[in-house]
């Protein structure tokens, strides 16, 4: 986001507008607030309608890096990154294996967090410790990744490199304000906020885009014929190696990203089943057309806009704007929507992240092994502090780490974690003979084989990858046999004892 | 059926992903390679399904 043209005072009083309308919304879901309890503060009190809760769902589910990181990849792999639209799809497809049924179980249960359910249904507290752990691990990094971001498009927009800082402590302070004042209502109201700015946002992008670089026909000719001179696949038939890929991205996103805490909290937040069923139903839809206008931008720019390699193919959604900003007044003030529309998707991931951990730490650490004694009051109070601390921590990372991409690069290893996770969810909610301790082993057997076959080099893996397929994929084999047959033969073990 | 519904599933996955296409093919169709339109219409095939089974089925077994 380093090829900007300079903001005029509009554009900043439109992005103060907009910022200043986070902390109204906040306020007033303070003022919504029926209850001082944990339910009421992380899950709205459990009474999120249609609408909201399909924004919700929308704005965290597409972060800052779904508009710029995709953007870049297209541009460096071209058409076969329309497998993104296929990873995206199937996460509602993984959501159709357990959320009606956990949502059913959460409302009488009275579920908060995600190992609500881990504790409920296999009593066990050190396999409730490992997943809040594992899961704690993830949303932090993420979290981390998402104010590095914050801090980069504010670089991107003044130009100026000291606004790295000033843009991760003033956005994150944002959230956090807004985030304590109203928990998840006022994070559900400020991602439909957000969600909206969005969908305006790419809508006219895609317009602009065709008025701008003219018709696809001519961008996939020009992009043929590079194939044919460089000896690449940018619009040809993609390899098998990449067609490999393209299976396990569908697998590992599916089953990863549908067990993000914050998505499985709003599981729980959900006013009842048909509200929920009917807000996935209509989140199954929406890949297509928002990854559809990823995948044209970046066809457009790797046919119109020539020289850019490895890394710096990310700072090809900048140079979109750059020749929108560039194109007109109207493309002008469409530039400025879809920078706050990039702010937005950043703030609304960040703020569910942030509120995960704090409801994680308080009811799953702080309550369960320190406090049994503790009032709903005080734990509210100190999921709030807790908030506070951790995004302090958490600036306090992403202003020295300004330059070492490496931990982010972390942040590609989520999935391979998560998905170590989904034998306990989804086995978990439908197989009633599921063990504790199986599920315990099989996921440490499955995360540590992950990590190594993702970070040591060997003569099968390329580029973290094993022929292709991701390393938690090839992980969660192991994982799931040892949580099954381990199971069975407890089961068998503790009839004949 | 479940098992019914799963197959589809893969199915669709079978057909989207474009492994079976002969290397060299290059027809463009509204501006996309041809094998990109199939992968568009696995993606909308699958929402479909998963509507169904959301809105529908599951309100049967309800």
């Amino acid at each position: 986001m380093n090829n900007l043209l300079p903001l005029g005072l509009g554009a900043w009083i439109f992005i103060s507008c907009y910022l200043l309308s986070l902390l109204i919304i906040g306020w007033y879901a303070k003022k919504s607030r029926k209850e001082n309890t944990l339910n009421d503060f992380y899950l709205a009190g459990g009474g999120l309608g249609f609408g909201v809760l399909f924004l919700t769902f929308f704005a965290t589910q597409y972060s800052g890096n779904t508009f710029l990181g995709f953007t870049g990849a297209t541009y460096r792999i071209g058409y076969s990154w329309i497998l993104s639209l296929h990873f995206m799809t199937s996460i509602v497809v993984c959501y159709l294996l357990f959320a009606p049924k956990l949502h059913k179980l959460s409302k009488k249960q009275k579920f908060i967090t995600p190992p609500d359910f881990i504790k409920y249904r296999f009593k066990d507290k050190l396999l409730t410790l490992l997943i809040t752990i594992i899961m704690l691990l993830v949303l932090s990094n993420y979290l981390l990744a998402q104010l590095m971001a914050m801090g980069r498009v504010m670089q991107g927009i003044t130009g100026n490199e000291y606004f790295y800082s000033f843009g991760v402590v003033s956005l994150a302070f944002i959230i956090i304000i807004y985030g304590t004042m109203g928990g998840l209502r006022a994070v559900a109201w400020t991602d439909a906020i957000q969600g909206i700015i969005l969908i305006i946002g790419f809508s006219v992008l895609i317009i602009i885009l065709f008025l701008k670089f003219g018709s696809l026909i001519d961008a996939t000719n020009i992009i043929l014929e590079q194939d044919k001179l460089n000896n690449t696949r940018k619009a040809l038939i993609p390899d098998a190696q990449t067609c490999r890929q393209w299976l396990s991205y569908i697998i590992i996103v599916g089953f990863g990203l549908s067990l993000y805490p914050q998505a499985i909290q709003r599981i729980y937040a959900a006013k009842n089943l048909q509200t929920l069923k009917r807000s996935l139903a209509i989140m199954s839809f929406i890949p297509i057309p928002i990854m559809m206008i990823i995948l044209i931008s970046g066809i457009m720019a790797l046919a119109h806009i020539n020289g850019l390699e490895g890394v710096a193919t990310d700072q090809v959604f900048g140079m979109i704007l750059r020749e929108i900003q560039n194109y007109s007044i109207i493309g002008y003030g469409v530039s400025i929507i879809i920078l706050s529309a990039i702010l937005a998707a950043m703030m609304s991931t960040a703020d569910s992240a942030l509120l995960s951990i704090s409801s994680m730490f308080t009811k799953d650490i702080y309550f369960d092994h320190y406090d049994k004694e503790a009032s709903e009051k005080k734990l509210t109070n100190i999921g709030k502090f807790c908030s506070w601390v951790f995004l302090i921590v958490l600036i306090f990372l992403a202003i020295i780490l300004k330059n070492n991409f490496s931990l982010v690069a972390l942040m590609d290893r989520k999935m391979d974690l998560l998905i170590q996770l989904a034998p306990a969810f989804i086995l978990g909610i439908h197989y009633k003979g599921l063990q504790a301790k199986p599920i315990f082993w099989g996921i440490i057997i499955g995360t540590l084989l992950a990590l190594v076959l993702a970070f040591y080099d060997f003569s099968f893996t390329q580029k973290g990858k094993v022929y292709g397929f991701h390393p938690g994929l090839i992980a969660i084999i192991p994982n799931v046999f040892i949580a099954i047959i381990g199971s069975y033969y407890k089961k068998i073990f503790i009839k004949f004892t | 059926m479940r098992i019914f519904y799963i197959i589809l599933y893969i199915i669709i996955i079978i057909i989207s992903i474009p492994w079976y296409w002969s290397d060299n093919t290059n027809i463009v169709f509204y501006g996309f390679p041809f094998w990109v339109i199939i992968a568009i219409l696995g993606s909308f095939s699958a929402s479909c399904l998963t509507t169904y089974l959301l809105l529908k089925k599951s309100k049967d077994n309800e």
